[in-house]
């Protein structure tokens, strides 16, 4: 048992212990077999392949000879599914079977005839050499072809990537009425073209890494050089390469291992499914996380405020977006104060309400058997219990389900006295009011639970009491250096926080989020009517 | 030695004093009982007055850039010396945090949570504050600005609900008071609100841009400060005229009496919002300045663990100050300024004169030295 | 009432003994246990209704003395 306790006090960073020598063996050691070159022979060189990545009919070995008179013996290695047979037949095996030069074969040394294969037969656009086992497997799990021949010493890997992707359609989440509706996908070559399709400055950089011992992610950080602070961009690399870990399945995996404070309720890693919203945060200074098989973006750093901009403000004009931008706000602060205020003014504080309502709500309130705060419970519980179900959903059944749940938590729970009317209104506006801002939908789902249980203990001192504990806690985390309360408390970036100001007047970038190019544009004043001058045609 | 590492801003510097002026002003019951409709003339004459004193604060602190309050008294007075008029001043501070909040929990208590026993209330305060000091300075004065326009947006609904109440009739009669209860409320008025910035001594070294614009910046938030309060006076006594003395908590009044579209009354609430968050924000920057003095005095290296015992004192220390309010009502109007002048004016003023005696003398060794 | 005082102030020693000890900054941990019991027995003297002597009333009459007084 005290060893049970020990280990827990251990996994919550209690007692540090001094030497942390010997104790993350999570991670198994290369094998040796493959840390071992390229022998010259086909026969070993192919039992060494086999052994390592085993017998599964989806790995081909097609072994076959070339030369003018046939004499040299290679083989050709790939997964079936992760390439285009049309590139391997086209660009390799056929210039290889039918090239007809290789007169000096005596005379030429081994390392010449394999540039001669790799510079002039092979036809495809990217050629590379490798030596040991290890890196031919792991070509080839990614969608390679690797050739060996008797006599070389090195593999040459062909990239012959072509594999079954999703097309680029809009994101389900993230949607907009105007604005691009493309969204990434799940094939990260197609990321990075898309966000290179929106910046086409040569300073933006894709730094590529791989993570995951089991998994071998790629993942790649991007980021202008000149605008994002680059003890940031070293931050994110840093952090990145620590991680250790066998499988990185999704991009909320880096995003679990990175963040600044694993154990707050807000997340400080912000993320999206579309270019254009990636493309305007790394203009602003940010950097930007692409991982492989996932459509999420990640943004590092994060602030409080960004929750509440979506991509949509910047392009429609400013005065209805500033009005949006409000009306986020204060659906965030319905959201969690909502049932907390709903049970502090029927339990603690009656005077409160205007009279006239006050009779509806009493009377409304009367034959419940359940005291306001369990009533209040029950039902944010059940819509967190109908969200759920509604993302699951089968779609045949999906219109059946929606009937039952609007009818039974609504009319018939109301009509048999178990719950009141203006609770279920209030609840319905919480779950509304909720999706506004999904970002922080988890935290405020928390902290509307939090809010309830102080609520109903403490009436509105309660709120107070945790209103304030809730901006202490938004105060004092920070998001890779930079304070998560950023642009609320009014000292710097306002522009675009409360409300959002004309594009025309952001000139500069967000301080201390962009190290060096601060000024965005030269503007700064409303753009007037410019007429070209067109002459007379006398 | 660094026991603080955060900077903030001079604007967040500046506002936080503001704030901290501007929660005083629910509570100006201690001399609005004195001089009753006319309690605004001494207050002008006291802002005036005070204005010199928080010259005289600004230049203590820039003539020994760097060093808070503590290290300032080490330096001018000599080790042993500088010690005890420190711990004069921690005490002071200590008293200040536990009559702060024993003064919010007995309102608590008394308007909003009746059957809830004091301690509950205190002791839940305090454990936010503690938590807010636990991060440092930075998030003990984050939402400055915040609070303040929250305070000055509902500063401004109130005023448009008692518009049709205030009457200006209820200026007068003036100058018919004996001129010793005039003098009195100006010396609560700068001994009770703004002597407390005394405090802000302790955190003018960690401020940006320090020393060349503080004057600027703590002059600016003593006079907005204190031209909130002016403006809260103002309301209260155009309102309630002559009754003003009848009542503990005037603005409490002015609030219950005022309507807003014929069906928003009884906004109370709005006056306990108001006075729970501003008072937590003075209450917390205070108990974060009693924290770093006791720290700095006892040269340890952080005030990280004795937050929370030093919590439990103040618990005691709010309970055991006074035996009840009315005690304290009357204490603070009779003895308190002139026991708070001891603190706030006597001591910095001695230890600035002390200070410019000392440079002097040095001076003179200098040239002697020199010309030798 | 004692019951919960004693039990607010053991678990204010679990949390912060571990970093004191770990730090081992003996000045420190004096100083912490100084305050410690300081604040646990005049809690412990608050909570059995003990008239304890108030610093500011003694000041009062003080001043009373003096005639420093309105």
């Amino acid at each position: 048992m005290f060893r049970y306790i020990y280990n827990k006090l251990k996994y919550s960073g209690f007692l540090k212990t001094m030497s942390n020598a010997g104790e993350q063996e999570l991670i198994e050691s290369k094998d040796d077999i493959e840390l071992k070159t390229i022998t010259g022979s086909l026969q070993s060189d192919l039992e060494l392949i086999r052994e390592v990545m085993g017998t599964s009919p989806d790995i081909k070995i097609h072994e076959f000879r070339y030369g003018e008179n046939c004499e040299f013996k290679g083989a050709i290695i790939f997964v079936d599914g992760l390439v285009s047979n049309e590139i391997i037949t086209d660009s390799i095996l056929k210039p290889l079977k039918l090239y007809r030069n290789f007169n000096n074969y005596q005379q030429d040394s081994i390392q010449q005839t394999l540039d001669t294969v790799k510079q002039t037969i092979i036809c495809a656009g990217e050629v590379t050499e490798k030596h040991t086992i290890g890196e031919v497997v792991e070509s080839c799990l990614s969608g390679d072809t690797v050739f060996i021949s008797d006599g070389f010493d090195k593999a040459l890997v062909i990239s012959t990537k072509g594999w079954e992707k999703r097309s680029i359609n809009e994101p389900q989440t993230e949607s907009v009425v105007r604005g691009p509706r493309e969204g990434f996908t799940e094939n990260f070559r197609t990321n990075t073209a898309l966000l290179r399709r929106r910046i086409k400055s040569p300073k933006l950089r894709l730094d590529h890494l791989t993570i995951g011992e089991k998994t071998v992610t790629n993942v790649c950080v991007a980021y202008i050089e000149g605008v994002a602070d680059p003890g940031i961009v070293e931050t994110v690399k840093a952090r990145l390469k620590s991680i250790n870990t066998d499988s990185i399945i999704d991009s909320g995996y880096i995003e679990q291992f990175i963040e600044d404070h694993p154990f707050s309720i807000f997340p400080t890693i912000g993320y999206s499914e579309k270019p254009d919203v990636i493309a305007g945060r790394i203009l602003e200074g940010r950097v930007a996380i692409i991982s492989d098989g996932s459509p999420f973006v990640l943004t590092v750093p994060m602030l409080f405020v960004e929750s509440f901009q979506s991509a949509e403000d910047y392009y429609i004009r400013p005065f209805f977006a500033s009005l949006i931008r409000v009306l986020r706000y204060v659906a965030f602060f319905l959201t969690v104060t909502a049932p907390a205020i709903f049970i502090a003014l029927t339990t603690f504080h009656q005077e409160l309400i205007p009279t006239t309502l006050l009779f509806t709500i009493s009377a409304a309130r009367e034959g419940t058997p359940f005291p306001a705060f369990l009533e209040a419970f029950i039902l944010v519980m059940s819509f967190e219990i109908l969200r759920e179900a509604g993302v699951r959903l089968p779609r045949p059944v999906g219109q059946a389900i929606s009937i039952v749940g609007a009818l039974i938590m609504g009319e018939a729970a109301v009509a048999a006295g178990l719950v009141g009317a203006p609770m279920v209104i209030t609840i319905a506006l919480t779950a509304v009011a909720g999706f506004v801002v999904p970002e922080q939908m988890d935290s405020a789902a928390i902290m509307r639970i939090i809010l309830l249980l102080l609520a109903s203990i403490l009436g509105a001192l309660g709120i107070a009491l945790g209103l304030l504990g809730i901006l202490n806690h938004i105060a004092s985390i920070k998001s890779f250096g930079i304070p998560y309360c950023t642009s609320l408390t009014f000292h710097h970036n306002m522009q675009d926080s409360y409300i959002r100001m004309p594009l025309w007047s952001m000139s500069k970038r967000p301080k201390g989020i962009a190290s060096k190019d601060i000024t965005r544009t030269n503007m700064e004043i409303p753009p007037s009517p410019i007429y070209a001058n067109i002459p007379d045609n006398k | 030695m660094t026991i603080e590492n955060s900077r903030i801003s001079a604007g967040q510097f500046m506002f936080s004093i503001a704030c901290f002026l501007h929660s005083s002003s629910l509570l100006t019951s201690f001399f609005v009982i004195i001089t009753r409709n006319e309690s605004w003339m001494p207050f002008v004459a006291s802002i005036i007055i005070c204005i010199p004193l928080i010259v005289s604060y600004v230049l203590l602190s820039k003539s020994y850039p760097g060093m808070n309050l503590i290290q300032i008294n080490e330096a001018v007075f000599g080790r042993v010396a500088g010690k005890i008029v420190s711990a004069l001043y921690v005490w002071f501070f200590f008293t200040l945090t536990s009559l702060n909040i024993r003064d919010l929990g007995t309102f608590v208590n008394k308007t909003t949570m009746v059957k809830t026993p004091i301690s509950i209330i205190i002791i839940l305060f305090l454990l936010l504050c503690v938590w807010s000091s636990y991060y440092g300075l930075e998030v003990v004065t984050r939402y400055s600005i915040v609070f303040l326009i929250i305070s000055c947006v509902i500063l401004f609904i109130s005023i448009i609900a008692v518009y049709d109440l205030i009457e200006l009739d209820n200026f007068l009669p003036m100058f018919d008071m004996p001129l010793n209860n005039y003098v009195q409320v100006s010396h609560i008025a700068s001994t009770i609100p703004f002597g407390e910035t005394v405090i802000f001594l302790m955190v003018t070294p960690y401020v940006d841009n320090a020393p060349k614009n503080l004057m600027r910046y703590f002059l600016g938030g003593f006079l907005l400060g204190s031209i909130l309060i002016l403006i809260v006076i103002l309301r209260d006594i155009s309102v309630l005229g002559n009754t003003i003395q009848y009542f503990s908590l005037p603005s409490f009044e002015v609030f219950r009496l005022g309507t807003l579209f014929q069906t928003i009354s009884h906004m109370e609430i709005m006056f306990s919002i108001l006075l729970i968050v501003l008072l937590y924000f003075k209450i917390s920057v205070l108990f974060y300045v009693t924290m770093l003095a006791i720290a700095q005095l006892l040269n340890i290296r952080s005030y990280r663990p004795i937050l929370l015992p030093c919590a439990a004192l103040v618990v005691v220390y709010a309970f055991t100050a006074f035996k009840d309010v009315i005690t304290h009502t009357k204490t603070a109007q009779e003895t308190t300024p002139f026991f708070w002048t001891l603190f706030e004016i006597l001591l910095p003023v001695l230890t600035l004169i002390v200070s410019f005696v000392k440079k002097k003398a040095k001076n003179k060794n200098n040239r002697k030295a020199v010309s030798k | 009432m004692i019951v919960l005082i004693i039990l607010a102030f053991i678990i204010m020693l679990a949390i912060n003994l571990p970093s004191l000890i770990k730090s081992r900054d003996y000045k420190l941990i004096i100083i912490y246990g100084c305050f410690y019991t300081a604040s646990f027995a005049l809690s412990l003297l608050l909570a059995m209704n003990v008239k304890l002597p108030s610093i500011l009333e003694m000041a009062d009459s003080l001043f009373k003395t003096l005639k420093l007084s309105y």
